[in-house]
């Protein structure tokens, strides 16, 4: 790629080298791009579980409908929770940048609690509704509904399980340039899940009470 | 270059066993597989050393070996 | 070095080194992404539940502030932005939102089409009882 400047179509002369003269990208960069690619193939995964649940919103088998179902008040503090833990994820970003561990673990506490608490209250929605017979067998558009927000509370798990892990590695092998690596790659994906929260309780829970 | 590693080998053979078990619904080896896999995970990333590194001159010299034994 | 020349990783907030990011003004991005997606996420519950608005438009609205949401993520907590040094990660984002819109899209229209062109039952019944 050239990264040459051009100003009026002419090329300056104190243009940069091109990117291949100048040599491989650092470790950490190829690292993030290809974390980032790997998150950007996640959202297609959940794309195509989305279409499927867009699909089925009214193949409801007699049975009941989103409006019947959903309760606002709690996906408003689910959404509250997995926000704020996102950004504490980036204030823990910015500790590991200067190096500071009391803030590193504290900041990662609050991203596990707030993560946690977000599960809670989901398991706690799912459990209700298979109470009152509104399980994933009921009906198509509760199969994909089960598939679409449990795909994403699956995802929440295993990276409230990483962040674990590598809270353990920072403390044992402290903020090597590997640790920092795969911190980067966790803030990635927690801050990927937000983003595909905001388009899941948009389009599940607030079109389907809106309809 | 990454070092090389039996944790693909070994992760591989505890997939079968959690696979086998969950078709069989034999649930507590499908919970034995799960954790033998996470647990291989875990020996995996805490390595301490990840890496080997070969010097340039050492590139070097295996190329011009090559370029000796390949005619023109 | 290459890296702060030309690429940044994504999430990546100080990579480079001639512009000063000390801690305060990494913390004051985070924040005011913060804010700006609670004042989204409030916007959309109130969009959502107010009768104010034509129901017609309601969908396009929601639809509107959650890519605003979305977008709101990606420049203040990921770092995405259009930079000279992120335009390999916003290459790769743009190739994902196509492959998203053609899943998606492409999906519902699919499923769409399908369902015109089923035959409606009662029609069903009467050929059969026609011989």
């Amino acid at each position: 790629m050239n990264i040459a400047v051009a100003v009026d179509d002419e090329v300056r002369h104190e243009a940069l080298p091109s990117a291949s003269e100048a040599g491989p990208a650092a470790k950490r960069i190829v690292v993030g791009f290809g974390f980032w690619v790997f998150l950007l193939s996640d959202i297609v995964m959940f794309a195509a579980i989305f279409a499927a649940y867009a699909g089925l919103t009214h193949a409801t088998a007699g049975g009941p409908s989103g409006v019947q179902l959903f309760n606002q008040r709690s996906v408003a503090i689910e959404t509250g929770c997995l926000l704020a833990s996102s950004y504490s994820c980036g204030l823990m970003s910015l500790a590991i940048g200067s190096r500071r561990y009391a803030v590193t673990y504290l900041a990662a506490l609050i991203t596990f609690v707030l993560g946690a608490a977000f599960l809670v209250l989901e398991v706690r929605e799912f459990a209700g509704m298979i109470a009152i017979g509104a399980g994933p067998q009921r009906s198509a558009f509760l199969s994909a509904f089960f598939s679409l927000v449990g795909c994403h509370g699956l995802h929440v798990t295993a990276g409230l399980v990483w962040l674990v892990v590598m809270m353990a590695q920072v403390a044992i092998k402290g903020f090597r340039a590997t640790v920092e690596r795969r911190l980067l790659c966790f803030s990635l994906f927690w801050h990927a899940l937000d983003i595909v929260w905001v388009w899941l309780f948009t389009v599940v829970y607030l079109m389907g009470v809106v309809s | 270059m990454p070092k090389s590693s039996a944790a693909g080998f070994i992760t591989a053979f505890f997939a079968v066993v959690t696979g086998f078990a969950l078709i069989w619904h034999i649930w507590w080896m499908a919970g034995a597989g799960a954790i033998g896999i996470f647990l291989t995970m875990l020996a995996f990333a805490f390595r301490n050393e990840e890496e080997i590194k070969i010097p340039a001159d050492q590139i070097a010299r295996f190329e011009q070996a090559n370029q000796a034994e390949i005619a023109v | 070095m290459t890296d702060t020349q030309y690429d940044r990783a994504p999430g990546d907030a100080s990579a480079l080194p001639d512009v000063e990011q000390g801690t305060s003004s990494g913390v004051l991005v985070y924040t005011i992404g913060l804010a700006l997606a609670v004042v989204l996420t409030a916007m959309s519950f109130w969009v959502a539940n107010t009768s104010l608005l034509w129901a017609g438009g309601v969908s396009l609205g929601l639809t509107v502030l959650a890519i605003a949401q979305m977008g709101v993520h990606l420049v203040f907590f990921l770092h995405v932005t259009t930079g000279p040094d992120n335009t390999n990660n916003v290459m790769a984002l743009a190739f994902g939102v196509l492959i998203v819109a053609l899943v998606v899209v492409g999906s519902l229209l699919i499923m769409a089409d399908l369902n015109d062109n089923m035959m409606p039952a009662a029609e069903l019944m009467n050929l059969q009882m026609q011989h």
